[in-house]
């Protein structure tokens, strides 16, 4: 009789583990904390123990007022007017919450404060919280928590708060006016080599996700240290007009550039003084060109990098005349090769590429307009979009062609919308076939985008965006009334098995 | 990381093949699958095209393996996925599909039973072809008794077979006509394969008394042959095939064998080759090439 073998069954077991369904999921906070205003869950990050999420609000208010958008029937009820006593103090001041899985309790732990903004009135000195992450500086005595603020044209500019203790904010860095540009907000924030990378992502005027500063700074110690210009702006490409999304893969920084003739990626090693030498790896959105404006998300899974793209303003660039198209799914080696993963077939100087999940842009979905953010989760790769289907009840479809409004009359957009509205979420255990989790906004069309995924020991905690609160556009025999919305503000959601 | 070729086991339908291949498959070295019936094209987008219509079961063992060993799980989303999975590769030669199955779950050994390789030496070549270092287990059944089992199953399936003696007028739907097809078939090919590669097996006398021949078994094919491995065999039920399939891909193996998977002790009473035949009107009894051949497989 030959010895028992060491190994088991179960490590040999070819299957992957099973991954998460959506009935492994349970909703954990419903209509944006109780205040349907807290339309996205921005930005999320565990610390010390405990889930911690930012919130920006009342997302198609600023919308409606800053980017001038007339689709038809405004889809939320915007009573207050931006920078008007209400509006500042019922609307607009973003909040962080902290989550205790022990007790299953939720804490505001933060507030925007009230500031007098340069027009000379109260308002919120922030919108929300867009960026997020556990990093230890050269004078943190331990890792610490950093959010960056969706701040005002009427303020100071961006900052980064800092949280040490679990429960109380401080303003760690006051950025001010960067590039010489109203910048607002800061999307991506990478500790990367004992250093905090960051980039301007929207300015004032009407441009969240493209500041026209495209550049990236690097500070030890933020607020202490300056914060030192790593890259000559643009990489010395005038079309790149952000850098809109950064990670860490393979002892590189990358970066993915906003451009209007299709993303950029470029890495670099970081070393040496800045600025530092960076390579380009992809150009012109991984030759999809426009359709491929930006890098939306990125995660390193498996040994390579993935990244998810997509079109700003939910998949059709107005301004730019770009879209509406739906978005892929990238798969990007340390040697610059690069896999398409979802999208659309297409000749590139790589050869011809086929999706290798056989699964066409927006994971066949038109309305996939962005994957938002993927994560990973107990070795399985997840990504959740933006599907902008739900907008579709709300757009005068008598200024669409011809051809389109047939379509839509044919299909009937109650259809579009019962049948595939809110978010999708995939999963994959290697990386090229993926299957869905969920393709309806977890149950709420109002979800219409997932937009922060984190892993943690106790599980998978997903965030949505539905800025479809308080009050919603019903329509009730061809008449449009507002009405409270009980599907309205972001949803948190916590998966295990 | 070491690929070993797979383990075929070949024989007639109804002849132990699914409960034994899913014993075998449970060895922690080994990977039983369903039926894949790969080899019956030389590539997959014939067999895709093939295997529609009234013969779409025949693939729903390789939509449930693949759904299984890529998403850990036989759901309608990952069978869907499975799907993807084939379309996107069906300039591929079933065998480079047979070889990428076989990468995916090595180390584990893959051991599958698909009874329709046995009926061609195509099919049978190809698998050879295929995998040059294959071992095979030859698993007969007595003919008697495999007859019985597969008319009272459906007499359509000895039809399809083609298990007809056309000297009768009409002719008589015989399945020792079929039986003695397939083990010519299996006795043709395995005479080309070196002896080490091949063992003969009774069914009946293997599930009378399974451990001792699980345990030879396992020592002929170079694996663990301690009692834990034993005991893992003694449940195929345990394996994550033996049960029935989602929508769309419900079977891959006898649907019998997925509503009771489990080894049930007891024993299997012997046959007789003399005598007349149940299933024959004329009342004969088996033909000189049947007996030939049973005697030649070790019934008396």
């Amino acid at each position: 009789m030959t010895a028992p073998p060491r190994l088991t069954t179960h490590y040999l077991h070819p299957s992957p583990a099973p991954g998460l369904r959506f009935e492994n999921f349970r909703k954990i906070c419903v209509n944006g904390f109780g205040d349907g205003n807290n339309a996205y869950a921005h930005c999320m990050a565990w610390h010390q123990n405990a889930l911690f999420v930012g919130t920006t609000r009342a997302n198609l208010c600023l919308i409606q007022e800053r980017l001038n958008i007339d689709i038809g029937v405004w889809p939320v009820e915007c009573p207050y007017k931006l920078l008007s006593e209400e509006f500042e103090t019922l609307q607009a001041r973003a909040e962080i919450w902290k989550y205790d899985p022990a007790g299953n309790v939720w804490t505001r732990i933060y507030r925007a404060p009230l500031v007098v903004g340069s027009h000379g009135g109260v308002m919120s000195r922030d919108l929300g919280y867009r960026g997020m992450v556990v990093y230890q500086s050269a004078s943190d005595p331990e890792p610490a928590l950093y959010t960056s603020n969706w701040s005002r044209a009427h303020g100071d500019g961006p900052l980064l708060l800092r949280c040490r203790d679990g429960a109380t904010f401080e303003v760690a860095a006051q950025l001010g006016r960067i590039g010489g540009q109203p910048v607002t907000s800061l999307r991506t924030l990478t500790p990367f080599k004992g250093q905090l990378f960051i980039a301007p992502t929207g300015a004032a005027q009407g441009r969240p996700n493209a500041s026209r500063v495209p550049e990236i700074y690097t500070s030890r110690d933020p607020g202490r240290s300056d914060w030192v210009l790593v890259n000559e702006p643009g990489f010395g490409d005038p079309d790149n007009l952000t850098i809109f999304e950064m990670t860490v893969f393979a002892d590189h920084l990358y970066a993915g550039a906003l451009n209007n003739q299709g993303f950029q990626l470029w890495r670099t090693a970081a070393e040496g003084r800045p600025p530092y030498r960076w390579e380009k790896v992809l150009d012109h959105g991984a030759e999809r060109g426009p359709l491929n404006q930006l890098i939306v998300s990125m995660q390193v899974f498996q040994d390579a990098l993935y990244l998810g793209t997509g079109i700003q303003n939910g998949g059709y660039d107005y301004v730019h005349k770009i879209g509406p198209a739906s978005a892929e799914i990238l798969r990007v080696q340390d040697d610059g090769s690069w896999d398409l993963i979802v999208g659309n077939a297409r000749q590139t100087s790589q050869g011809f590429k086929r999706p290798l999940s056989g699964l066409n842009a927006g994971f066949g979905n038109f309305f996939n307009a962005y994957i938002w953010r993927m994560g990973v989760h107990d070795g399985w790769l997840y990504a959740g979009t933006m599907d902008w289907s739900n907008t579709v009840r709300y757009a005068q479809l008598e200024r669409r062609s011809p051809k389109i409004r047939r379509l839509y009359e044919l299909i009937g957009v109650e259809n579009i919308v019962t049948q595939q509205g809110g978010f999708e979420l995939w999963r994959s255990s290697d990386g090229e076939n993926w299957l869905p989790v969920n393709r309806q906004g977890f149950g709420n069309p109002y979800n219409y985008g997932l937009r922060t995924l984190v892993s943690t020991p106790q599980g998978f905690f997903l965030g949505t965006a539905n800025p479809f609160g308080p009050r919603v556009a019903v329509q009730h025999e061809n008449q449009w009334r507002y009405e409270d919305n009980p599907q309205g503000g972001l949803e948190i959601w916590l998966g295990r098995r | 990381m070491a690929t070993p070729a797979p383990l075929f086991i070949l024989g007639s339908p109804r002849s132990f093949t699914s409960v034994i291949c899913a014993m075998l498959g449970q060895h922690p070295a080994h990977y039983g699958v369903p039926e894949l019936n790969l080899f019956i094209e030389p590539d997959l987008r014939r067999l895709w095209l093939r295997l529609t219509g009234q013969r779409q079961f025949m693939m729903h063992g390789l939509l449930r393996t693949i759904a299984q060993v890529y998403a850990g799980e036989q759901t309608l989303a990952s069978v869907d996925m499975a799907r993807r999975w084939i379309l996107r590769r069906l300039s591929c030669a079933t065998g480079e599909i047979y070889q990428e199955l076989v990468t995916r779950v090595a180390p584990l050994r893959i051991v599958d039973k698909s009874p329709v390789y046995c009926a061609s030496p195509r099919y049978l070549r190809r698998m050879a072809e295929t995998f040059p270092d294959a071992r095979y287990i030859h698993l007969v059944r007595h003919p008697r008794t495999q007859g019985e089992s597969l008319l009272r199953l459906n007499p359509l399936l000895a039809a399809m077979e083609n298990a007809y003696d056309y000297s009768t007028l009409p002719p008589t739907l015989d399945p020792q006509i079929a039986w003695s097809r397939t083990q010519n078939h299996i006795l043709s090919f395995l005479a080309d394969i070196p002896w080490e590669r091949q063992r003969v097996i009774r069914g009946e006398g293997f599930l009378n008394d399974p451990a001792p021949q699980l345990r030879a078994l396992s020592a002929w094919l170079g694996v663990a042959d301690h009692p834990q491995a034993v005991e893992a065999m003694l449940h195929p039920e345990q394996s994550p095939y033996a049960c029935l399939g989602p929508f769309g891909a419900h079977l891959g193996n006898d649907i019998h064998f997925l509503k009771e998977p489990g080894f049930r002790p007891g024993r299997i009473a012997a046959s007789h080759l003399a005598g007349s035949l149940p299933w024959r009107p004329d009342g004969q009894g088996f033909n000189a090439q049947t007996l030939r051949l049973a005697e030649q497989l070790g019934y008396a």
